[in-house]
């Protein structure tokens, strides 16, 4: 198809008609929403409202970022929940005894 | 102060933002058809290009001050973007139209059938073929085409540079040719 047949075609191109009313729903809607906004206002719950709110989606960063926090948290107090955890030292000696073993043992 | 037919959509905008709602039933009412055809030309959809421009004349209403006339931009070029961005989020949340459905619901039937016939299977075609292109190559075209705005201000609204924006319209143009070459070929083959 040559490239002038084509623009004129597109320059012919039709859209049908804006539907009766339209923007008389739209001013509506709007009102509406005015009036809607002054009846129920945002309740204030300070630092706690807040926090709430960020937690909702969209809002994945924030979200995040607190499971971030929670895991550095919970991960750096493990060995004060659990001491029998922090047991590196005695791990350390074990896996050293092992290398002493390798040295020691009989090549020939 | 009362909102006034003469005044300029930017100040207009000024007054909304002091939630004038005569001021903004006069932008509405000024510029609906531009912007439903705006958003219909997007989704070839009715229903979807109404609540297009529902939205995004209700976004203006509760966000006035996202306008920053400031900056230069007029209000139309402005909210053309904001109509633009949200045919385009809708088109890839909702499923697109089946070939044929896009002009549906067109009117003016005309006395002579086989003319009107041959006019609307053009016109079908043509409709058929860039809603089957990809969101931003129809968006680059109508925008250049069919909204006056120049390549700068095109660009500007899709977040481009003037020679990628450019790609995106040769792009639409050549998939637009192919789109109705093959449907030629067809109806040749079986019509």
């Amino acid at each position: 198809m040559d490239k002038d047949v084509l623009d004129n075609l597109l320059t012919r191109r039709a859209v049908p008609q804006t539907p009766g009313g339209l923007a008389e729903r739209i001013i509506e809607a709007a009102a509406a929403s005015q009036s809607g906004v002054q009846v129920a206002a945002k309740p204030q719950y300070g630092w706690i409202g807040t926090f709430v709110h960020g937690l909702l989606l969209p809002r994945p960063a924030f979200v995040l970022t607190l499971i971030f926090c929670l895991g550095l948290a919970v991960g750096t107090s493990s060995s004060f929940f659990s001491p029998a955890l922090d047991t590196g030292e005695d791990d350390l000696s074990t896996f050293l005894l092992v290398g002493d073993e390798f040295e020691t043992g009989d090549f020939s | 102060m009362a909102a006034c037919e003469e005044d300029d959509d930017e100040s207009l905008v000024a007054r909304i933002c002091e939630r004038d709602h005569r001021a903004f039933a006069t932008l509405v009412r000024r510029h609906t058809d531009r912007f439903y055809a705006c958003a219909w030309r997007m989704c070839g959809n009715d229903a979807q290009a109404e609540d297009i421009v529902q939205d995004a004349f209700l976004k203006l209403w509760a966000r006035p001050d996202a306008f920053k006339p400031d900056r230069g931009a007029r209000f139309t070029t402005w909210f053309t973007r904001v109509v633009t961005n949200l045919a385009i989020d809708t088109m890839r949340r909702k499923k697109p139209l089946a070939a044929g459905d896009a002009l549906d619901t067109m009117a003016a039937p005309e006395p002579d059938a086989e003319k009107l016939l041959a006019k609307r299977e053009e016109a079908d075609a043509l409709e058929n073929a860039i809603q089957a292109l990809p969101s931003r190559q129809k968006a680059a075209l109508n925008l250049c085409f069919y909204e006056g705005l120049s390549n700068k201000e095109a660009a500007a609204i899709l977040g481009i540079r003037v020679k990628a924006l450019e790609s995106l319209l040769m792009r639409a143009k050549g998939n637009v040719r192919d789109t109705l070459a093959r449907m030629q070929n067809r109806t040749k083959r079986y019509g």
